[in-house]
């Protein structure tokens, strides 16, 4: 049946639609359309492999199937329409789930063979495809009209069952997270005033002893305090030794293996009640034999070639988003250690002088086409590319626009630039709007001239928040306004889109109308260093004037021909289907674990497709309990606290990468849900967690 | 005043208060009928004014909701009525006992609603201002089109240079070449041997322009999916075509870049975690190669502890904006490089800069801060308060007179920020650096010291090494270390390797990775075609387990005599393979059996000659240098520039001798195949003291002593074509 009014989707190969926000509509339907109201994309690209599910269903050799007619692409897209709504309501409804084992039946029996996630490809899809409307198309669902009662129920049932994917810090985690740190600085101020009264304490700094003995080992002239300030201001320094310290083994964790999926964190003991941790390194340092048996007792004990002992674990916190690092001897060794033979891992000179190599070059040629900009620079680090590439854009005299919760090394290069700064709401477009409008209607402050240039700074993948930027909008902003848009895609690039080209191609905007891309290869690419992407005229005058070209040294040419290998992999030019699946298998696990978390009534931030996923911890004192327990459980998890996100916020973040399987997920997965429940962590479910 | 008062008037009040309540309440119980109300309860309450209620009682029977609602009004009206005259009459009784109390609290009051309100007023007449000035729609749309059109620069288009003082001759103008004359900006190193830099071949590569590259790189493309391997192997056969040079350009003092053992640690290490690590630091991004090097690195500098960046240049950045924030005092040498400059910048601390190696004035500048904290009594230990001095300069190739300036500082208290880049590794007994030049020791002496591992070490990235508190604080406060990634392993172990080799311990560490054997296990699934292992497996034959008739042959092969015993045949077979090996690798890697004080030894030798050779008035090359060129670094310093003499450099613009430099460096590159540098058309707006526009030589330990004869011979060569014959153009001036 043909419900025109109702079907106000859009159609994943239309390329159309693709040039517009959500006005363009199409009417196609299908034959067993009943009318589900859920718009869905447009697909960025027609020639890249159009729908995202259909990216995502073939693992191996699959892209014939992708890029076949579109008449059957546009069945199945009205048929995921179905199952994205019904399936959302899925969770609580059983005759929806019913129906929706049913469409999965008809639409996934062919690959579900192959694939790992068959059973709950249906949800996946649908969710990452709510999503995908709502964060990067805007469409709002809700507004649809409705003329059939079941579907109108069915439509409730969406809404009602769509968790929000705006978490607000319930009042009961704010209450403890305050309490929590009051006692903790309490705490603190109490063991420095004993320290002060007992004169002893792993942190007391005997300043008076410098007048007895004029010179007692391990003291230095800048220890007296009567003549220096002290090197440390005193909060900083409180936070770090009475807050940092107290969780310090949770950070910081030494690994002697690569950082593949199962990684060997290598054990660490403390003699001084966490104030420094050393490696333990081989069992028979430990005096006492008991606890060595409790190591070697432990479920994930585990000795490397020398005998230190390691823990393996299940590693959810490397960026290692493509997996190279898992399957490093097959898919780079032979050309990385080949470049060897030429080169050194280092030439010791800066890119303008004689730090150019034949592989930086190659890599900036395939960054360049790779992204789809006319020309782009490698530096050395990530950070540095920001930290000198924006000084080198801007300066005094124009304006940058960023994004509140940019990354640090974007916050160093524009206050390095000299150029006047304002942040917008984060992932608000309007208010972007609203700063650019007045920023150019005012002009500079006092002598109200007009700014030079307005640079806006945006991140593809906020890293602490696992959102996607929202890319679109804010390009339309700029375009609108005439600022300059640079996407900061350290997180992004290779880990987004179909075919790994980033938040551009996820968001299906045109690489064009972003001025300057960014990226770095130490994430997907296993490598180190940045890149910066943009038309030649840039390109060139970035060359000339960039600190980081003109002064700091060249990438390594090790590096460069390992990322010259992964892009390869990931492009396909190396002649096997590696890339495509690396690229399916981290939007598969990463939605796979997020569905699951959020199952679990987790605070999960971020969108699906997103390969990074924050849980919420809150209270300071969870963010020490949950990732020991969970290494205790051998997973290698990151937790995040204060000086990195705010006070109230501390979380979680899992990293997930193509080198997981499904079982390990599984595993990480009911181990959590362990520690969930041990910790109160479902915010999601409850209030108290 | 009595307090015992106040709280009677309280008392008073809330009596009073209570008082009208309860007859609400009575009356309301009244009107429902509920008289046990009446009863039960103190009727003394009443009897002020019971009249009104009794007169009301009857009607309560026959009550009807208006009736009950008017009484009840009534009663509350009344209340309220005689509210105001109560509290006048609580508050004139309250004067009068205790009228301080009153004013206080009077003023308190009236203080509080002038604040809400006076607030509340500016604002509203700031948003009315606003609002009355501000555009119409129409008009901002009209101001945003015009700014768009016609207002807005290009992205990546001149943009003016402010702040850094100029100093010195022409430096007061900018100089923007827009042709970047550069000539070696565009060269692309294929090969790296010995004191030799290879480049891409083809004359047409060797004078590309950067536009142009680009086409050069899609012609890449196609050829990317081609292995490097195979790369390689036809361009050691190509070695004649590509043209090649002798490196004085890079810094890399100790030729770790043409080491064939540092490469080996490297493969070895590759081979175990592979490339990259993934993460940073905090978050599963330490690798035990990473606390390896630290630790290795603090023993070796006598130092608590190290902590490593994974970039030179952000660890001098991160380190300096870690320890010193707003309100703190830096007093900076001008001639400081970028990375550090940066750091200076981003601290916000504030700054002082003394001139450049100027110990002096840096005297005058610590007195002037010493006058001021008299004069407005602050005290030293107020402000933090640090040095930053550079040891070796990377722009002038001077050396920092440490011994002087800790001097300084101890007597004035200050910390000493030193970064020791382009000093570590170079100068010193052992390679320490330019501490060890002064005999002085970190942390005692320079309580901070960063440095970048890419120059001396080889390697990818820096360090800063100082006591605990020092390190520990950076790990969390140091933005480059905190918030990028970590170095990738492997260069974590090349850097350990060439502090083995400044400890002499080289041989150990070779030995560890013969242990691990890692290197030579080829992975199942890929046959290692690696050109290095096969030469490895031929020189180690077996000629001890070898029959007669395998030793005859493997004799025959290499043209040797084939008579006599066994033993004989052993013994000839092994010179010979010795020999050969030490053949081959004698000129690539003499070298790498270099190590420790012996390195150095042989740095400060090729130093020393190439210094002289420069002043040396007898030589004939040196000669055509004479008058025109003049060393301006430090006679130990291996980084030594050279810029205009003033007779040269008088009566010609910055932008002229720039190119006259330009020239120099380029003919001395594609006529005299020596590579060095020509620094005047670099990027200057990121420095506080703009150097003079130089020619920069880098001595290694792997030149010669022809290669230093053909750089003087390429120079003397080279300033004659760019500046014409001496004798001609005195001549000419005449």
């Amino acid at each position: 049946m043909c419900n025109t009014n109702t079907t106000k989707s859009k159609q994943y190969l239309s390329p159309v639609a693709a040039s517009t926000l959500a006005n363009t509509y199409d009417d196609s339907c299908s034959s067993d359309n009943d009318g589900v109201p859920t718009p869905l994309p447009a697909s960025p690209h027609s020639s890249a492999p159009p729908s995202p599910r259909g990216s995502v269903i073939g693992s191996l050799g699959d892209n014939a199937n992708i890029s076949t007619a579109t008449a059957t692409a546009t069945t199945t897209t009205a048929a995921a329409k179905k199952a994205s709504s019904s399936l959302l309501a899925a969770h609580d409804d059983d005759d929806a789930r019913g129906r929706l084992r049913l469409v999965s039946k008809i639409n996934y029996s062919r690959r579900e063979g192959d694939d790992p996630y068959a059973d709950v490809r249906e949800r996946m899809e649908a969710l990452s495809l709510r999503d995908k409307s709502r964060h990067v198309y805007h469409c709002q669902s809700e507004t649809q009209p409705q003329d059939d009662d079941d579907e109108g129920s069915e439509k409730n049932n969406f809404m009602v069952a769509t968790p929000s994917s705006h978490h607000e810090i319930t009042i009961f985690a704010a209450i403890t997270t305050y309490l929590g740190y009051v006692v903790l600085i309490v705490t603190g101020h109490i063991r420095d005033v004993c320290a002060n009264i007992f004169r002893k304490g792993r942190y007391f700094r005997s300043q008076s002893t410098t007048a007895t003995t004029p010179n007692p080992p391990g003291h230095y002239p800048s220890d007296d305090f009567t003549k220096y300030a002290p090197l440390l201001k005193s909060w900083e320094n409180f936070y770090t030794r009475r807050l940092y310290h107290r969780i310090q083994d949770c950070f910081n964790r030494p690994i002697a293996s690569r950082p593949s999926a199962i990684i060997s964190v290598l054990e660490r003991v403390s003699f001084d009640g966490n104030k420094t941790m050393s490696v333990l390194g081989k069992l028979s340092n430990l005096e006492d034999e008991k606890i060595a048996l409790s190591y070697q007792m432990g479920q994930h004990y585990d000795t490397t070639p020398d005998g230190r002992v390691v823990r393996k674990c299940l590693n959810l916190g490397s960026y290692n988003y493509l997996g190279f690092a898992d399957d490093w001897d097959v898919t780079c060794r032979k050309d990385v250690m080949g470049s060897l033979d030429n080169l050194p891992s280092s030439v010791g000179s800066s890119r303008l002088e004689f730090g150019t190599t034949t592989l930086h070059r190659r890599v900036e040629t395939i960054v360049a086409s790779f992204v789809g900009k006319e020309d782009a620079l490698v530096l050395n680090m990530g950070f540095n590319t920001n930290a000198t590439i924006i000084p080198t854009l801007t300066a005094r005299g124009d304006l940058i626009v960023s994004d509140e919760l940019n990354h640090t090394s974007i916050v160093n290069g524009a206050r390095a630039s000299g150029a006047a700064i304002r942040t917008f709401r984060h992932n608000d477009a309007s208010n972007l709007e609203f700063i650019l409008r007045e920023a150019i209607v005012y002009g500079q402050p006092r002598t109200r001239r007009p700014w030079n240039r307005i640079l806006v700074v945006v991140e593809g993948i906020y890293s602490m928040e696992g959102e996607y930027c929202n890319l679109r909008n804010v390009v339309t902003v700029c375009k609108k306004y005439g600022a300059y848009v640079y996407l900061d895609e350290a997180h992004s690039i290779g880990a987004m889109g179909p075919t790994g080209r980033g938040c551009c191609e996820y968001t299906g905007v045109d690489p064009a109308d972003v001025d300057i891309l960014m990226g770095t290869f130490t994430k997907s690419f296993g490598g180190m260093g940045g890149y910066v992407a943009a038309d030649r005229r840039i390109i060139a005058e970035l060359r000339r004037e960039c600190a980081g070209s003109a002064y700091h040294n060249s990438l390594s040419p090790v590096v460069c021909q390992q990322i010259i290998s992964s892009f390869q992999v990931i492009m396909g030019k190396d002649g096997t289907l590696i890339g495509s699946q690396k690229l399916n298998a981290l939007r598969d696990n990463s939605n796979y674990f997020r569905m699951r978390l959020t199952d679990m009534g987790l605070h999960v931030l971020g969108n699906y497709d997103s390969p990074i996923m924050p849980v919420m911890l809150y209270n300071p004192t969870k963010i020490a309990a949950f990732s020991r327990e969970c290494l205790k459980r051998g997973l290698a998890v990151v937790v995040v606290g204060f000086p990195a996100v705010p006070i109230l916020m501390s979380r979680a973040r899992f990293c997930i990468s193509a080198g997981h399987t499904r079982e390990e997920l599984d595993r990480a997965l009911k181990e959590l849900d362990e520690v969930a429940d041990l910790l109160k962590l479902r915010y999601a479910r409850s209030t108290f967690g | 005043m009595t307090g015992g008062k106040f709280t009677q008037h309280v008392h008073d009040l809330g009596y009073l208060t209570g008082r009208s309540l309860h007859r609400v309440l009575v009356r309301l119980s009244t009107l429902y009928g509920d008289n046990q109300l009446l009863e039960d309860h103190d009727i003394n309450i009443l009897e002020g004014d019971s009249s009104f209620i009794l007169s009301s009682l009857p009607f309560s029977t026959t009550s009807s909701t208006p009736l009950l609602l008017r009484t009840l009004f009534s009663t509350l009206f009344q209340f309220f009525l005689s509210l105001p005259s109560r509290y006048i009459a609580w508050w004139t009784s309250l004067l009068h006992s205790d009228p301080l109390h009153v004013l206080v609290e009077t003023l308190l009051i009236v203080m509080c609603i002038a604040l809400v309100l006076l607030q509340r007023r500016t604002d509203w007449k700031f948003r009315m201002e606003r609002k009355k000035g501000a555009p119409t729609v129409e008009e901002e749309e009209e101001l945003i089109s015009e700014w768009k059109m016609e207002k807005r620069m290009a992205l990546g288009a001149a943009v003016v240079v402010v702040g850094g003082r100029r100093r010195g001759r022409g430096g007061g103008e900018d100089v923007r070449l827009e042709e970047k004359s550069l000539g070696e900006s565009t060269l692309i190193v294929d090969k790296i041997e010995g004191s030799k830099l290879f480049f891409v071949s083809g004359d047409s590569k060797l004078s590309a322009s950067s536009s142009s590259s680009s086409e050069l790189g899609v012609a890449e493309v196609s050829t990317i999916a081609g292995s490097s391997s195979s790369s390689s192997n036809d361009t050691s056969e190509q070695n004649s075509n590509i043209p090649s040079a002798i490196n004085f350009a890079t810094f890399d003092y100790l030729s770790s870049s043409s080491s064939h053992t540092l490469r080996k640690v490297a493969k070895h290490a590759l081979a175990h975690y592979g490339c990259g690590s993934c993460g940073p630091r905090g978050f599963y991004g330490t690798i035990d190669a990473h606390l390896e090097v630290e630790d290795a690195m603090s023993s070796f500098l006598h130092a608590d502890a190290a902590i490593l960046y994974s970039d030179g240049a952000s660890a001098s950045t991160s380190t300096v904006a870690a320890f010193a924030k707003r309100g703190d005092l830096l007093i900076v040498d001008e001639g400081v490089h970028e990375a550090l400059l940066v750091g200076v910048t981003l601290s916000r601390a504030n700054v002082r800069y003394f001139r450049h190696n100027n110990v002096k004035d840096l005297r005058r500048v610590l007195e002037k801060v010493a006058a001021q904290d008299a004069l407005i009594q602050r005290k030293p230990t107020d402000q933090r308060r640090f040095l930053v001095v550079e040891g070796l300069y990377r722009n002038y190739g001077t050396i920092c007179p440490l011994d002087e300036i800790v001097k300084l500082k101890e007597e004035f208290h200050y910390r000493l920020i030193l970064d020791d880049s382009y000093g570590m590794g170079c100068l010193g007994k052992n390679g320490r650096g330019t501490l060890e030049h002064y005999g002085l020791r970190p942390m005692r002496h320079a309580e901070i010291v960063t440095f970048s591992l890419e120059n001396a070490l080889g390697s990818v990235g820096g360090m800063t090494v100082g006591n605990e508190e020092v390190v520990d604080h950076q790990r969390l406060s140091g933005a480059g270390y905190c918030f990028s990634a970590s170095a990738p392993p492997f260069l974590s172990k090349v850097c350990l390797a060439s502090v083995r080799r400044l400890e002499g311990k080289m041989d150990e560490m070779m030995k560890e990775i013969k242990g691990g054997g890692e290197d030579d296990v080829v992975p199942k699934d890929r046959n290692l075609s690696e050109s290095t292992a096969a030469a490895a497996g031929d020189w180690e034959v077996n000629y001890n387990e070898m029959t007669v008739a395998n030793l005859k042959i493997e004799l025959k092969k290499r043209g040797l005599g084939v008579t006599g015993r066994k033993a004989e045949l052993q013994e000839r077979l092994k010179d010979f393979l010795t020999a050969t090996a030490n053949d081959d690798k004698s000129a690539s890697t003499s070298i790498d059996e270099l190590s420790g004080p012996a390195l150095l030894e042989r740095l400060h030798q090729n130093v020393g000659h190439l210094y002289r050779t420069l002043t040396n008035p007898s030589h004939p090359h040196a000669l055509k240098l004479r008058n025109r060129l003049v060393i301006t670094s430090h006679p130990q310093s291996p980084v030594i520039y050279l810029r205009l003499s003033d007779d040269e450099a008088i009566g010609r613009t910055q932008h002229e001798q720039i190119s006259i430099l330009d020239r120099i460096s380029h003919y001395c590159l594609t006529v005299g195949k020596v590579a060095i540098v020509s620094t005047g058309g670099h990027v200057k707006r990121y420095l506080q003291l703009v150097p003079e526009p130089g020619l920069r030589m880098v001595v290694n330990v792997s030149q010669t002593l022809e290669d230093v004869e053909m750089l003087v011979k390429a120079l003397g060569d080279a300033v004659e074509s760019a500046l014409g014959d001496a004798a001609e153009s005195a001549l000419i001036s005449q």
